[in-house]
C-alpha cells in the first residue's frame, strides 16, 4: 500500500501547477455531499429496501416497515383462511440474504402470523466485514441460471425505450416496452419496463390505459420501489387531462 | 449500507459525470441493483469497492442514455463559474463545476479511475476491484488520467484567461 502514488491533494514539494490546481478544486470540493434531509428523500424514494440501522421504527422508513408488516399480516390472514386444510405453503422469502447489513424488508412468510414489528438485526459495519481475501466459495447455482435465463438484448431494449422516452418519443418508448414484454415476458428488467410503459401512456393522454396499469403493476410488485414514482405520473396525467 | 454510503454514492455519482437533474434516479437505481445482487457478493473485495463499482457501471449507464437522447437543455446547464474567482476561495458548488468541467474532458475509464483514486482515496486494489480489472491495468489508468487531467486543467486555464 505504501507503494502507492501519492494523491494530488497530498502532493507538496515539486507539484506543478495543475497538480497544485486540481488539488485546490478537490479539496474545495470534498464538503459537497447531500444535505441529511436530501437522504431522507432519497430514503423515502426507495421505501421498503432500506430502513435505519438503529431500527428506527417511526423514522421515515420504519413507517414503511409498519406498512408492511400490517400488510404482511392482512395478507397472512386472508391466505390461512382460504388455505385451510391444505398444506402448499411456499415460504421461500424468508431466506437469509448476505451481506446481512444490507437492511431488507421481507414481506412475512405465510406461516409467520405474528409478526414482530421491524426486528432489530444486527447491525455490522463496513470494518467488521471480511477484506478481499475471503476464501472463495462455489458460484452460487441461483447466478449460473439466472444468466443462462436473461434475456438476450432484454437491457438493451429497455435503455432504448427509456432513451426514447427521454427523447420525449413515448409512442416509440411505449412500442419498445411492447416488444419486451413479447420477447421477456418474465425479463429481469419488468418492473422498468413497466414504469417506462406507465410514464409513456402518461404522456400520450392515455390517463386510464395509464392507471389500470398501474394498478396492476402495484398488485404485482406492491413493494417495488417504483411504485412511488408511477403513482405520482399518475397523480400527475390525471391533474393535467382534468385542466 | 444506506446511510453508511449513501451520500458518498450521491456524490460519486456527481463525479462520475451522471448529469445533475439524472443523479437522483441514478441513485435509486444504484441501491436496487444492491438490493438485487446482495446474494452474489462474495466478500472477495471490501463493500465500499463493490457498491462503487456498481456505481461505476451505473454512471457509464446514464451517461450513455444522456447522450443517446440528446436533451442537455440549455435551461439545464450549470452557470458559468466567475473566472476571476480564484480557485482557493471557490465555493462547493464552484468548485463541483469546475471539476466537472475539467473531468468531462476525460473518457469514461479514466474518469472513473481517477474519481476512485484521486477523490474517492481508495486503494489501488480497491479500485481494480471496482472497475474489474488488473490492478496493473488501474496503475496504466490512472496514469493516462493524470496525463489527461493536467492536460484539461491547462485548457481549462487558457480558457479562463480568455475570458
Amino acid at each position: 500500500m505504501s507503494r502507492e502514488p501519492i494523491r494530488v491533494v497530498d502532493l507538496t514539494d515539486g507539484a506543478s501547477s495543475e497538480q497544485q490546481f486540481i488539488g485546490e478544486v478537490i479539496r474545495a470540493e470534498r464538503m459537497g455531499l447531500p444535505s441529511a434531509a436530501k437522504m431522507d428523500e432519497l430514503a423515502a424514494r426507495l421505501g421498503p429496501i432500506v430502513r435505519p440501522k438503529g431500527g428506527g421504527l417511526f423514522g421515515t422508513s420504519g413507517r414503511w416497515l409498519v406498512a408492511t408488516a400490517l400488510a404482511g399480516a392482512f395478507v397472512v390472514a386472508i391466505f390461512a383462511v382460504r388455505s385451510s386444510g391444505t398444506t402448499d405453503v411456499a415460504p421461500a422469502a424468508s431466506r437469509a440474504a448476505p451481506p446481512s447489513e444490507i437492511h431488507e424488508v421481507v414481506t412475512p412468510p405465510p406461516n409467520a402470523v405474528a409478526v414482530p414489528p421491524a426486528p432489530v438485526e444486527p447491525a455490522i459495519s463496513v470494518e467488521q466485514l471480511p477484506s478481499a481475501a475471503a476464501p472463495s466459495r462455489p458460484r452460487a447455482p441461483a447466478l449460473a441460471a439466472s444468466a443462462a435465463s436473461a434475456c438476450a438484448g432484454e437491457i438493451d431494449l429497455v435503455e432504448r425505450a427509456d432513451a426514447a422516452l427521454r427523447a420525449n418519443d413515448p409512442a416509440g418508448a411505449l412500442a419498445m416496452t411492447r416488444a419486451h414484454i413479447a420477447r421477456c415476458p418474465d425479463g429481469a428488467f419488468a418492473q422498468e419496463c413497466e414504469r417506462i410503459a406507465v410514464e409513456a401512456l402518461t404522456r400520450l393522454g392515455r390517463t386510464a390505459e395509464a392507471s389500470a396499469r398501474a394498478n396492476a403493476f402495484e398488485r404485482r410488485y406492491p413493494s417495488s420501489p417504483y411504485v412511488r414514482r408511477i403513482r405520482n405520473l399518475v397523480q400527475q396525467g390525471s391533474s393535467e387531462s382534468t385542466r | 449500507m444506506f446511510r453508511e454510503h449513501g451520500p458518498y454514492v450521491h456524490r460519486l455519482l456527481r463525479r462520475l459525470g451522471v448529469h445533475p437533474s439524472d443523479v437522483d434516479d441514478a441513485f435509486q437505481e444504484v441501491f436496487i441493483v444492491i438490493h438485487r445482487k446482495r446474494a452474489e457478493f462474495e466478500h472477495r473485495s471490501s463493500v465500499r469497492s463493490w457498491v462503487y463499482g456498481i456505481c461505476v457501471h451505473v454512471a457509464s449507464r446514464y451517461r450513455r442514455l444522456r447522450n443517446l437522447a440528446r436533451e442537455v437543455a440549455e435551461e439545464e446547464a450549470s452557470e458559468p463559474v466567475d473566472p476571476t474567482t480564484p480557485i482557493e476561495s471557490a465555493t462547493v458548488k464552484e468548485a463541483r463545476e469546475v471539476l466537472s468541467a475539467i473531468l468531462d474532458q476525460l473518457d469514461g475509464d479514466k474518469r472513473a479511475v481517477f474519481v476512485l483514486y484521486e477523490l474517492e482515496e481508495l486503494s489501488m486494489q480497491e479500485v481494480a476491484q471496482s472497475l474489474e480489472c488488473p490492478v496493473q491495468t488501474a496503475y496504466s489508468r490512472l496514469r493516462a488520467a493524470r496525463e489527461a487531467v493536467d492536460a484539461a486543467v491547462r485548457r481549462y486555464r487558457a480558457q479562463r484567461e480568455f475570458k
